[in-house]
């Protein structure tokens, strides 16, 4: 089932929330990944394994490429789009 | 292709003179090959004059992997100057605080995306590596650069975590790396054809290390940016065909996930070294079942010596538990709290003896005579601070550390340090750090004498990224033992309720 991106931003708020295991404030297209949430490359795994959980999916690991993942805006949009596709 | 190379810029001359066609560095958009990376570096060289640098002064380098920081570092080299390599991340202050303590003549980092060159009278834009280029037909050896140059003078300061508060700057010799880099080639099974995937920063000595090794073997380094080595590692792996990966143990952790998941294609990769810490043998054992042609070498160091132990490839099949061997005409001992040597078997601090014996903490003196002992009058040895044991042929097993460094997403931290720094903060009148734990993050507890603030988010102004504590707690009251001392036990379990 596809998803718009509200929907999308606040699975990443969560699943960010959850791995961090601390509140996260609404997320802006705008904030960094690495910086502004101050994820590592261990928690950005945990967070995306979290939200194939939650949103459904499955990633293919060699497709994954870290531009999709660097700003909230181009997760989001990673998001919406891997849905539109396993749809 | 033994070489009697004396300075480390002098493997790049013996590898321009060995492999003319053969790639030194390459990245997403282009490479260089080792006659171009040697005409990098006398542009740097000679660059590095006109802004009034001196052979014998220091260089501070913002190391972004690119090819811009590679062609400095040789051209301080060459010239005569030592660099001293930070992380991109380094904040404004710290990075202040190194160019004061190492009294640099000049000072390369970035400042809004561009990268500029900073001494005493002011900032100037540093060339890119196009306008470089242009000078990479200069087949100038680098050894003639500088004749006064000699072995004994300082190729390098790495500041590292130190056991008490500020960073500590070690002190590299010429001598002291080109030995390493030649032992620690010896012990690793990299070759002419392979290709290393670079996501460590090339301000840690073993990401560092990578151009010197790459450059020492005949292989291409693959500069990657550290970001993508973590969810697009396996994607990256696959497409730069990379044969090598250097890596620290959260790294292994992402790629046994990924393979999990589709270890398919990934059918260059032949080699995997692991520094940082231990790596979790279960984490090695998955990796080994997604890929079956994958040897691994375990290794342990620290940036004192450099490296002290490599395991030959898949060594640690038979050995669980191991990291190695002693380098090559290197030796390490066992010994107790008194500095008694101990038999195999017996668990003491891991002391280190050798040429790779880095020359001791800058401008430290007394630091420098607390880890670097004289055992008598001739023998200098590195007190390394971890404990661990050797079995009857001499492997060596690490058990870690029983001071307040610790290793933290692979990196090494040390607990004062941060407690230093958040207790700096206006507002803050306690800080005590508990160390991360199996898959719980670090957790600074602080005490606040007014009203609470984000500290996580005011220590970014102080302390590189990967220092920064997981998670900060606010506490009222801090437990204390009878001694009055804060209750570390107490708070560690209150960090990993």
């Amino acid at each position: 089932m596809a998803i718009d991106h509200e929907t999308a931003r606040e699975a990443l708020r969560q699943a960010v929330s959850k791995v961090l295991e601390e509140d996260t404030p609404p997320l802006e297209d705008g904030m960094n990944m690495f910086e502004d949430l101050r994820m590592d490359s261990t928690t950005m795994l945990e967070t995306l394994m979290e939200l194939e959980e939650t949103l459904q999916f499955d990633v293919d690991p060699e497709e994954l490429d870290i531009e999709d993942f660097l700003t909230v805006g181009a997760y989001v949009k990673f998001l919406v789009e891997v849905k539109q596709q396993q749809a | 292709m033994p070489s009697n190379c004396e300075f480390v810029h002098e493997l790049l001359d013996h590898a321009a003179a060995t492999w003319p066609d053969g790639v030194a560095i390459e990245n997403r958009n282009a490479s260089v090959t080792y006659p171009e990376l040697r005409g990098i570096a006398n542009f740097y060289a000679r660059w590095l004059g006109e802004q009034g640098v001196r052979p014998g002064d220091r260089v501070v380098v913002e190391a972004a992997s690119t090819v811009e920081t590679v062609g400095i570092i040789f051209g301080s080299l060459a010239f005569g100057a030592a660099f001293c390599p930070i992380h991109p991340t380094t904040p404004a202050k710290q990075r202040r605080f190194i160019s004061e303590h190492s009294e640099a003549a000049l000072s390369i980092h970035r400042e809004d995306g561009e990268l500029v060159a900073q001494n005493a009278s002011g900032t100037v834009r540093v060339p890119g590596v196009d306008e470089s280029l242009a000078g990479a037909a200069n087949e100038t050896r680098l050894a003639e650069l500088c004749p006064d140059v000699i072995p004994e003078d300082i190729a390098c300061l790495i500041y590292t975590s130190g056991s008490t508060g500020l960073p500590k700057g070690v002190t590299c010799l010429h001598r002291q790396v080109v030995f390493a880099v030649k032992a620690i080639a010896n012990s690793l099974d990299y070759r002419e054809d392979d290709k290393i995937f670079l996501g460590l920063p090339l301000s840690f000595d073993y990401g560092l290390y990578q151009i010197f090794l790459g450059i020492q073997t005949g292989a291409t380094l693959h500069l990657a940016d550290p970001r993508s080595a973590g969810l697009s590692l396996l994607k990256e792996l696959a497409t730069t065909q990379a044969t090598i990966l250097p890596a620290v143990p959260p790294m292994l952790e992402t790629l046994a996930v990924l393979a999990r998941k589709q270890a398919g294609s990934l059918q260059s990769l032949r080699l995997i070294t692991n520094t940082g810490a231990a790596a979790a043998r279960a984490t090695v054992q998955d990796l080994r079942s997604s890929f079956p042609n994958l040897r691994f070498q375990l290794m342990y160091g620290l940036t004192e010596c450099k490296r002290a132990t490599i395991c030959p490839p898949d060594a640690d099949l038979e050995r669980p538990g191991t990291c190695g061997l002693p380098l090559r005409g290197t030796k390490i001992a066992i010994v107790d709290d008194e500095g008694r040597p101990l038999p195999a078997g017996e668990v003491g601090e891991i002391v280190i003896r050798g040429p790779h014996v880095m020359a001791g903490y800058w401008k430290d003196d007394e630091e420098t005579a607390n880890r670097y002992v004289l055992r008598h009058s001739t023998m200098r040895e590195l007190r390394s601070g971890d404990y661990g044991w050797v079995d009857a042929d001499g492997f060596l097993y690490c058990q870690g550390r029983r001071d307040d460094i610790f290793k933290q997403r692979g990196f090494r931290v040390s607990c004062s340090e941060i407690e230093a720094a958040a207790c700096g903060l206006k507002g803050v009148n306690h800080a005590v750090l508990v160390p991360p734990a199996e898959k719980k993050p670090s957790v600074l507890f602080v005490g606040f004498d007014g009203d609470e603030f984000d500290v996580i988010s005011r220590l970014r102004d102080e302390l590189e990224e990967y220092k920064l504590p997981g998670k900060c707690i606010s506490l009222p009251e801090f437990p204390t033992t009878p001694n009055g001392k804060f209750d570390r036990k107490a708070l560690k379990a209150l960090a990993h309720q």
